[in-house]
């Protein structure tokens, strides 16, 4: 026979011709010198090829293994996400229902609020002075605050998070007083300070109705469903309730969060801030420094030593404000012999509804800035200003998106590979977009100090901002998806923008979808900023 | 019958050679990366028709290999995946090179895996499922979809392919 083909060599090398193939090309190769030598090298070369093969590279790490969720698993993982999505809804619906207008900007999840409350925050740092950045931060620190006395009070009603709320309560109450003061916890189903009786530490009062008639020499921090102080609390009262209602002197803050807050015919040391649906300083009150109220109805009969703010649908002002009035509100009515020593700015649907605003009334000037009514919606999408608005939501986000990934490029890549990686990163979100702001106030009260406070909150704003730019980019990243590897980031950036901005406008849904892009988003930067996770690849 | 192993002990043992062999079809460690996580993925959803009479390896080098080439496949229109039979042989018969001692030193691994993963796919995959996985060309053919003579002819023009490029790398480095 001839020299068998350097096919059949090689075959005959790895013994893979038929039985009567390879007797044939062995018989050839007793009888040829040559082909012998081939054979026996490309049997070496082949050898030597699996010695390769199987030492090549570096010994890749052990990843580590995650099951695929069951069906059993996703259905409660759903269920559990939408009793989350649901229980920050109802919270902001709460919220929102108490306060239609004022406290919008106060929901962590809608995007204009947080950018406007950005460059407020950076407006207030550069131009006024220090005070009005303190009162900032209180008001920053009460806003927390609020948020983390709603979510604990929701999740009280909640059997399966009755861990979440007792930690929320628990932590508060740890780290908050921490001035330097004792400690006293009332737990009661009625917790009474009797009016013979002083309580020489900072006093947590927790109870269906808590009533103080005695002294407190320190803080003051209640929950109830009632709340009456009659009397003296030397430190500041901050009080979640239905009903909050404040008719002993208080040398310190007040915060007041309920249905109805109310501070009767008593004396407040430094500011007072009311959250609810009905906030009312009755005639008699004296307020030594601000007054900051959000409520549908805001009644203020009393005396306010500075600045009055007041944020709400409607303002009815007969007592004594010393020096300027800021107001947003749907109507505000400034009745005898409410009085104003400095400046009144009102933000109001038309100019007609700031009544009583006359020279002898108002010290200073008045300025109505007429704006649409909050609370009144048109239909937005008919309106070309939306589309605009949307248009210019965009370019900005995908230009901080870009700077963002240019600075960090491992954000380019990240990615979410199972559902279960998605819960994950959607509690710590929540968990985050919670707990953050609560850190801020904690550090803005406690030793930690105020400037590390700002951080936080700052932070946690960004956070906010960022969180749906990274979902963003996941998303785009998944639509380019394919083994040739992934066009470059700002197309992906682009896309997944785009997307994620109709996802949000989405009438019905979109508020779900802006909650839930967020939460995960948020949760996907704090594990990678605690270094869990990082991208998949080098770009 | 022997007791079913725990999966996870299987993923810990069977890790690495997972990757390795997704590494060298697919000639990149980050895609091999995500072709093994999903590859574990599958064995883990098909646990339930392994026979632990068999040895694992083979089972989920069977899973691996249907994996990648599907990967490679995907990318690629079939029959330019592999080519023609006949235009392949004559230019196997054409070429009278003779085979390397590849591995010189211990550094020549590393430029062989290299020539390996630059090979074009169709002379890779088989390759690789035959000198790395120990499969059969019978066994190759069926996953390509092909004969095996086809996969025989295709693993020699691998190997002539894989000695132009070592030897150009010889002569590069020694002037």
């Amino acid at each position: 026979m001839t020299c068998p083909s350097a096919v059949t060599l090689s075959m005959y090398a790895d013994r893979e011709l038929t039985s009567s193939e390879a007797r044939e090309v062995a018989a050839h190769l007793q009888a040829c010198e040559p082909c012998r030598a081939r054979a026996a090298a490309l049997t070496t070369e082949t050898a030597q090829l699996r010695e390769a093969l199987a030492t090549a590279g570096e010994p890749a790490p052990v990843g580590h293994f995650e099951r695929p969720l069951g069906k059993r698993h996703l259905i409660v993982a759903a269920a559990a996400m939408v009793a989350m999505a649901w229980l920050a809804s109802a919270v902001w619906d709460t919220v929102r229902t108490a306060v239609p207008a004022g406290l919008e900007w106060l929901n962590p999840f809608g995007l204009r609020n947080v950018v406007d409350l950005i460059v407020n925050f950076i407006v207030y740092l550069s131009f006024e002075d220090k005070s009005m950045l303190s009162s900032t931060v209180e008001l920053a620190a009460a806003a927390a605050l609020f948020i983390t006395a709603a979510w604990s009070l929701a999740a009280a009603y909640k059997p399966r998070s009755g861990t979440a709320a007792i930690l929320t309560v628990l932590l508060v109450v740890l780290v908050m007083p921490s001035l330097g003061h004792a400690l006293e916890i009332r737990r009661a189903d009625i917790t009474t300070v009797a009016a013979d009786e002083t309580v020489d530490d900072t006093l947590i009062a927790i109870g269906d109705s808590v009533s103080i008639e005695g002294n407190v020499n320190g803080d003051l921090i209640a929950f109830a469903r009632r709340l009456s102080v009659r009397g003296h609390v030397t430190g500041d009262v901050i009080g979640a309730a239905e009903t909050v209602s404040i008719e002993g002197p208080v040398d310190g803050n007040v915060f007041g969060f309920g249905r109805g807050v109310t501070l009767g015919a008593t004396a407040v040391g430094r500011n007072f801030y009311g959250f609810g649906r009905d906030v009312t300083i009755d005639r008699g009150a004296n307020i030594a420094e601000n007054a900051t109220t959000f409520g549908n109805d805001v009644d203020v009969s009393g005396g306010v030593g500075r600045d009055l703010v007041s944020f709400g649908s409607e303002l009815a002002l007969s007592g004594r404000v010393q020096r300027n009035v800021d107001v947003y509100g749907n109507e505000v009515t400034i009745v005898p012999p409410g009085s104003v020593g400095g400046n009144v700015t009102a933000h109001v649907p038309t100019a007609d509804k700031l009544t009583g605003a006359t020279a002898t009334a108002v010290g200073g000037q008045v300025h109505t800035e007429v704006g649409k009514a909050p609370g009144v919606r048109s239909n937005r999408y008919a309106s070309m200003s939306f589309y605009i608005r949307q248009a210019i939501r965009l370019g900005a986000a995908f230009l901080t998106g870009m700077l963002l990934l240019w600075i960090f490029p491992g954000l380019r890549t990240l990615s979410i590979g199972s559902p279960g990686e998605t819960l994950k990163a959607g509690g710590v979100g929540l968990a985050t977009a919670v707990m953050l702001p609560v850190l801020a106030l904690i550090a803005c009260i406690t030793i930690f100090g105020i400037p590390i406070g700002i951080v936080g909150f700052l932070l946690w704003l960004l956070g906010l901002y960022f969180a749906k730019i990274v979902v963003a980019q996941i998303i785009g990243r998944s639509l380019f998806k394919s083994p040739m590897g992934y066009p470059h980031y700002a197309a992906t950036l682009v896309a997944g923008l785009v997307i994620t901005i109709i996802a949000i406008n989405l009438p019905w849904i979109g508020a779900l979808a802006n909650l839930l892009l967020t939460c995960v988003g948020l949760g996907l930067l704090a594990l990678y900023a605690a270094g869990v996770r990082t991208g998949t690849e080098a770009y | 019958m022997r007791p079913k192993p725990v999966f996870a002990e299987l993923y810990e043992t069977h890790y690495r050679r997972v990757f390795g062999l997704c590494r060298q079809l697919l000639g990149s460690a980050v895609r091999a990366e995500d072709a093994t996580a999903e590859v574990f993925m599958r064995a883990y959803k098909a646990f339930d028709r392994y026979d632990p009479a068999q040895p694992f390896t083979g089972w989920i080098f069977a899973i691996a290999s249907r994996h990648c080439i599907d990967l490679v496949r995907r990318r690629r229109n079939e029959a330019i995946l592999l080519g023609d039979e006949v235009d392949e042989k004559l230019a196997a018969e054409a070429d009278d090179s003779d085979a390397l001692d590849v591995l010189e030193t211990a550094e020549r691994a590393r430029d062989v895996n290299a020539a390996i993963a630059a090979l074009p796919e169709r002379y890779r995959l088989p390759l690789v499922l035959a000198y790395y996985r120990d499969a059969s060309y019978e066994e190759i053919a069926a996953e390509l979809g092909t004969t095996r003579t086809h996969v025989g002819v295709l693993i020699c023009r691998a190997k002539q392919a894989l000695r132009r490029a070592l030897t150009a790398d010889i002569e590069e480095t020694t002037p």
